[in-house]
């Protein structure tokens, strides 16, 4: 077969792939925070909480795509929320984006939080990890299950959503105990659940699995690593986890972002 | 219709997009974005003896239109490799070529004795970017007499066409490819990575846990170009020839400097689906330069002196 | 080297059988045959008896036993994982003829060889008979595979739960009764052959039983593997591991086999590895290097008067107790401050006498002038110029003889410039900052082999490397530096500073493969059909020189090869974290008086002797040991008894040695090494006590390179000749160093590597211009 008769099967459907999405709204948070809204009924029914998208601006100056966490999803309107924070030159360039634009995106992609297994519930996010949450809490809501979140971060300036997670039992807590209780996330942690998602800076995720280390609950963690691909070829972002074999280098676009714990293996 | 087919001795690719090592892992984590039956070629990540972790993380970082990479040639080892990657490609047609790795030579003469008979390969492509431990933690490929050293050592243990690959940073590349045809070699691709450094201004770190990476990408395609360039005029190799290739032009440019195949690295991991977009590219491309065949492009590049 | 597991599987409850990639070995391998395998770095070296392989497929198998620290290490490991090292074939392979119908008789992983035996008996058109003995049907190893085979299998079961209900040895007697047969093959737990052996005497069956006895390094270097035949002391790993039956002394053997599984023994007992420059006079050199600049400005800084006048500064020592208690150095070397004052002393001679004393003509005041001026670097760079392995020299060298022994200072009453110590500074300094040696010219030489990676080897590899020549050294255990690595105690030369300075000679170029038996591995032909076009042989003298007294194959008797290389390579000295089982004794006798026994009786202080002592057949003025090393084992509180040799060996009822009998001596006339000759003094008889004996009498050089080349002139003890310039008598085979010499210094070694270096460059000149390879 020579290689030319390809066009039509390229376009097969059951292969996934960048598909370009316009933004239908921006919003400018405080401290570098946005959110750009997308208009996809196919993504949007198919995202669940922990998965993340590549994204890519075939205008910028970038070349890789970068890894972004959603934020809410509304399904009525099939819209999903990209909530980002600028940190380097692929944010900056997302951040000056127009309503109109098109951005190129691949998703889902990863391990979701199994939001399924029965218990108890305690969601802890740690300033830019209340992303996945936004998509998790109507979920568990609507279970009518026990649940509750737990949500920190450096001063009030950067604890976002408040008026969206008024309808959800949340608890607050900044560094400064400028809102909320003063202290870190990790103060309030409670035994008294079954199973814990966390989400935030490394040192508090290694912190959260210390303290559910010895007692019978179920802990997940959605760990950040700096990404080449987010599709699993380039295993740029592995990172040390236990695995049947022993300690393995396990990528964490692929194999993760979420982990049980347990499994997590922490550097000195 | 055009033919895009090319050889490497008695191996026939049928389109020039060939996957690089490194790029695509062994090919079952591409296979939800593309028909990788539509590929001209896939070589696997490089195999040692053994399993190997890689290097810490951070090991990506982006540089300006080009990417750093540090992964460390984390692999499963060939024993791994045997049981499980080679069953999958016999669901898949494209010729399939082995990246081998080695600390030493004989690191790499005990792969191809393992895996030799195994009738799904079709080639090898012999990575001597490896720092070795003869070479003083240097990389063969830098050294003309390393070089031949290496492939003499793995060309009686098998019958398969054997692929140098090479860096870019030897004193002079042709000079290695030339040993490398000396030695046996059935072709030549170039070229690797080149080591790059990125910086952390704020904790005055490397951003890369190893500190030194490969530069990968569009910024590299001058220097392939040339390289392949300069190669093509000193050996009568086949080669492959990979730098930044992320469109159809690209590809051709390179078949016009000399390039018999390409690879597709950097681009895969902006968007899986990039390697067969840059094959139709190029096949649509083709007849408007007035011709029929790659050979015909082939090594047409004609300088004012 | 390093080879990947290709299956590592159950075979019984208490065996795995364990299949290793390895197509070198598996090509050249034959049963009897045997490989070493190490199973991660910390493990023990295990030697593996082989059970079967394929030259098609490039595997071998053998079969272990789980239990045991090496053999459950072993057992944890998978399928695709790669071993530490693995070194073979080793020993010899059975002879394979048609004897007609062979008996085969075999019981626990020793009898699995068997398998691969019988293959190669029925090939060469063999009536095979098997016989299997086990205590019950799931022991019965490899038994399926017996089956496939067309040859008589035979099995015996001590429970009864297959074939003959009863011991190997009772069904052998019935099946002997009944047929003839023209050769027979033990292999299995001594106890049983042995008692096969004796009821196979009558029926006068010739045969061979393989002996797996203790074992190190499996290539003739520490004697622990001494088995006697026919009132011989022979080594199993050069002249076995099969013998004949009748010649066996059985009973001779029970203490070591017994002490085989050292790992299950008590915690009581305690457990215990273009062209080239030209060669440019070095005194001439010294000479101009003088007349710079610097140098005169150097010596007008300060007067003679002023210079002799100041004090040695002396080395500092750590204290005893503090020494007793570790493996360290004794002396953490000058400061920079001690560095340059002593440095001071030194009086820039115009013709230096010092460097006549040094072997390989260091430019002396060169490099001490450097320290004094604060340029250490180039200090480094002066040694390293004509020695490289000079942080190695500066801690061993006797200086006492060498180069301090011609300073000036000796003449003037005082005592001389610290060289050595000086040297050591100089080169300590260049591995901490990292400073390497120049990189060598880029042109593309010829191939060179060098066998062995001690002093000789690395000196001529370095010097052939320097000058662009493409080197490898092969060294046959898993570490590299020879005598440096496995014969000097760590607390002397410290492991880390020799993988140092080994590791700035690999930087020039050299490639050294380990687990790699020149000989066993590859032959010499082979090698040269690779493209190696020059051999150079530093493969040292590390047989032990065996007393072959009475007592000696009891437990706890070591020669100093065995005892030190267990401590230096094996760790042993870490206790349960290392991996080789040494009894720490209480009280040891160490038999010698040169440095290495120093080394040893050191040792053995330091492993928690409570009483240690040396005993040597002269006096202390003739011991060729060190003086400072002698005066610190006095120190550390080592008793020394002269004017006594030993009679012989005294042991308890389990086979360990409990104390010696000695006769006294007296110094009568010269010998030819010119020293007096010890005779026997009537009636002066002596016992002492002692729970370890090492025999630290000396070595020879190792005879499997001599088998492996037949044209190899040989001397007497072994040691190969060679002319001035270190030819042998194989026309591109050079040798030099302690293979030519016998055991002698660290610095002739090094420097008969570099004569060598010279004379293969000129042999190999002369080829090319010849146009002749």
């Amino acid at each position: 077969m020579t290689g030319n008769n390809f066009s039509s099967k390229m376009e097969t459907m059951d292969k996934k792939g960048y598909t370009p999405l316009e933004i239908v709204d921006k919003r400018e948070w405080r401290e570098d925070f946005f959110s750009l809204f997308f208009h996809s009924p196919l993504l949007t029914s198919s995202l669940r909480s922990g998965h993340f998208l590549m994204v890519r601006d075939p205008d910028a100056p970038t070349l890789l795509s970068r890894p972004f966490s959603m934020g809410r999803l509304f399904h009525d309107e099939g819209i999903f929320e990209l909530f980002f924070q600028v940190v380097g030159k692929g944010t900056e360039s997302m951040a000056r984006k127009r309503v109109g634009d098109t951005l190129s995106v691949l998703g889902p992609l990863g391990n979701p939080f199994p939001l399924e297994k029965p218990g108890r519930v305690l969601l802890i996010a740690g300033g830019r990890g209340i992303s996945p949450f936004l998509s998790a809490l109507p979920v568990l809501a609507e279970s009518k299950r026990d649940y509750s979140l737990l949500y920190g971060a450096k001063t009030a300036r950067t604890l976002l959503f408040r008026p969206f997670l008024a309808d959800f039992p949340v608890s607050y807590r900044t560094d400064d105990g400028s809102f909320g209780q003063r202290g870190l996330v990790v103060d309030g942690l409670s035994r008294e659940v079954d199973l814990v998602f966390a989400c935030g800076p490394e040192k508090m995720l290694e912190r959260v699995a210390l303290f559910y280390k010895d007692l019978p609950t179920e802990v997940y963690l959605s760990l950040e690593e700096r990404m080449g691909c987010g599709t699993g070829i380039c295993y740029g972002c592995a990172r040390k986890v236990r695995t049947d074999r022993g300690v393995e280098m396990v990528r964490v676009c692929e194999e993760g972002p979420v982990f049980e714990a347990s499994r997590v293996v922490w550097d000195e | 219709m055009s033919d895009l087919s090319f050889s490497i001795g008695p191996l026939r690719f049928p389109n020039p997009v060939v996957l690089a090592s490194g790029t695509a892992g062994y090919g079952y984590e591409l296979e939800p974005y593309i028909d990788l039956d539509l590929l001209g070629g896939f070589i696997t990540k490089g195999i040692y003896p053994a399993p190997r972790a890689g290097n810490p993380s951070p090991r990506v970082y982006e540089t300006p239109s080009g990417m750093l990479n540090a992964i460390g040639l984390q692999g499963i080892g060939m024993v791994r490799f045997r049981d499980e990657v080679l069953p999958f490609w016999e669901r898949y047609k494209p010729p399939l070529g082995i990246n081998v790795a080695g600390e030493c030579p004989e690191d790499y003469a005990r792969v191809v004795e393992y895996l030799d008979s195994h009738p799904r390969i079709d080639f090898y492509e012999i990575n001597l970017s490896c720092p070795n431990v003869q070479t003083g933690g240097r990389s063969p490929s830098w050294f003309p007499e390393e070089t031949k050293g290496i492939l003499s050592t793995l060309r009686p243990l098998t019958k398969r066409p054997l692929i140098a690959k090479l860096s870019p940073h030897a004193r002079s590349v042709e000079e290695i490819a030339f040993a490398a045809q000396e030695a046996g070699a059935d072709g030549v691709s170039l070229i690797n990575t080149f080591i790059g450094l990125a910086v952390d201004l704020k904790s005055r770190r490397p951003i890369l846990h190893n500190l030194f990476g490969g530069v990968s990408g569009p910024a590299v395609k001058p220097m392939a170009l040339a390289m392949v360039y300069k190669v093509f005029q000193r050996v009568s190799l086949p080669i492959l020839g990979m730098g930044g290739i992320v469109s159809g032009r690209d590809l051709l440019e390179f078949i016009v400097a000399g390039a018999s195949g390409v690879q597709i690295g950097t681009a895969t991991i902006v968007d899986p689906q990039a390697p067969l977009r840059i094959l139709r590219e190029a096949s649509e491309l083709l007849p408007s330069l007035g011709c029929d065949s790659l050979g015909e492009l082939r090594g047409s590049l004609k300088p004012y002196r | 080297m390093p080879s990947v597991i290709l299956a590592n599987t159950p075979l019984s409850p208490r065996h795995n059988l364990l299949r290793i990639h390895a197509p070198r070995i598996a090509r050249r391998g034959g049963a009897g045959q045997f490989v070493i395998v190490i199973p991660d770095e910390s493990s023990e070296r295990l030697p593996l008896a082989i059970c079967d392989l394929s030259p098609e497929e490039g595997w071998i198998e053998t079969v272990y036993r789980k239990q045991g620290g090496p053999g459950a290490h072993l057992a944890e490991r998978q399928r695709g994982e790669e071993l530490y090292s693995l070194t073979g074939p080793l020993g010899n392979p059975i002879s394979k003829e048609r004897w007609g119908h062979a008996l085969l008789v075999g019981r626990e992983a020793e009898g699995s060889l068997l398998y691969l035996l019988a293959k190669e008996l029925l090939k060469e058109g063999n009536r095979v008979s098997v016989l299997l003995s086990a205590p019950k049907r799931e022991e019965l190893l490899l038994a399926d595979r017996f089956q496939s085979l067309p040859l008589q299998f035979l099995t015996a079961t001590d429970d009864g739960s297959a074939g003959f209900p009863g011991t190997g040895e009772a069904l052998f007697e019935k099946v002997c009764a009944g047929e003839s047969f023209q050769r027979l093959f033990l292999s299995g737990p001594l106890e049983m052959m042995h008692r096969i052996a004796h009821e196979s005497a009558p029926y006068e069956i010739p045969g061979e039983a393989s002996l797996h006895v203790l074992m190190l390094d499996g290539t003739g270097m520490c004697g622990s593997c001494r088995v006697r035949v026919e009132d011989r002391l022979c080594l199993a790993c050069l002249e076995g591991p099969s013998f004949d039956i009748r010649k066996i002394d059985w009973e001779s053997l029970a203490p070591r086999m017994q002490a085989q599984d050292l790992w299950q023994l008590s915690p009581a007992v305690s457990k215990p590895s273009q062209d080239i420059p030209a060669q440019e006079d070095s005194f001439d050199k010294n000479r101009r290097e003088r007349e710079e600049l610097w140098r005169k400005e150097l010596r007008a800084n300060l007067s003679a008067k002023e210079r002799t006048s100041r004090l040695k500064v002396p080395l500092p020592l750590r204290p005893v107790e503090e020494r007793l208690k570790d493996f360290s150095e004794v002396s953490p070397g000058y400061s920079r401050q001690e560095a340059l004052l002593e440095a001071s002393r030194c009086l820039d001679c115009p013709t230096p006498s010092c460097m006549r004393g040094c072997p390989v003509e260091i430019r002396i005041p060169s490099f001490i002038k450097n320290i004094e001026r604060g340029d250490f670097k180039s200090a480094a760079s002066v040694l390293r110029e004509n020695n490289v392995l000079p942080g190695v020299c500066g801690r061993v060298c006797p200086q006492e003889e060498l180069c301090e022994g011609h300073c000036l200072y000796n003449r003037l009453g005082l005592p001389p410039v610290s060289i050595g110590a000086l040297q050591r500074f100089a080169i300590d300094y260049a591995l901490q900052e990292g400073w390497c040696f120049p990189l060598p010219l880029p042109t593309p030489r010829e191939r060179i082999a060098v066998i062995g990676s001690g002093p000789a080897s690395l000196s001529a590899a370095g010097e052939l490397s320097r000058w662009g020549y493409s080197v490898t050294v092969f060294e046959s255990l898993h570490l590299p530096g020879g005598v440096l690595m496995t014969g000097i105690p760590e607390f002397r030369l410290p492991k880390e500073r020799l993988l140092a300075e080994i590791k700035e000679i690999k930087r020039l170029g050299v490639e050294i493969q380990t687990d790699f038996v020149v000989g066993k591995t590859a032959t010499f032909e082979e090698l040269k059909e690779e493209g190696y076009q020059a051999f150079f042989i530093g493969a040292g003298a590390p047989k032990p020189v065996l007393l072959n007294i009475d007592g000696e194959m009891l437990n706890g008797v070591y020669s100093a090869g065995e005892y030190l290389t267990r401590v230096n390579l094996m760790k042993a000295y870490l206790a349960r974290e290392g991996a080789s089982p040494l009894v720490r004794g209480r009280k040891v006798a160490v038999i010698g008086g040169g440095n290495t026994a120093i080394d040893c009786a050191r040792t053995a202080r330091r492993l928690g002797a409570k009483g240690v002592v040396l005993v040597y057949r002269r006096t202390e003025r003739e011991m060729p040991a060190r003086k400072d090393e002698i005066s610190y084992a006095r120190q550390e509180g080592i008793e020394m008894t002269f004017l006594t040799r030993p009679l012989r060996f005294l042991g308890d009822s389990h086979g360990w040695v409990v104390g010696m009998e000695c006769q006294a001596t007296r110094l009568s006339e010269p010998d030819a090494s010119g020293r007096r000759r010890p005779v026997d003094v009537p009636g002066g008889t002596s016992r002492i006590e002692a729970d370890v004996i090492v025999n630290a009498l000396g070595t020879l050089p190792t005879p499997i390179l001599s088998s492996a080349l037949p044209g190899l002139s040989i001397g007497p003890e072994g040691r190969i000749e060679v002319t001035d310039e270190l030819a042998t008598s194989v026309p591109g085979i050079f040798a030099g160093g302690d293979a030519v010499r016998g055991g002698a210094t660290v610095i002739l070694a090094i420097k008969d590597g570099r004569t060598a270096a010279r004379s293969i460059h000129h042999y190999l000149s002369l080829h090319r211009s010849r146009g002749s390879r």
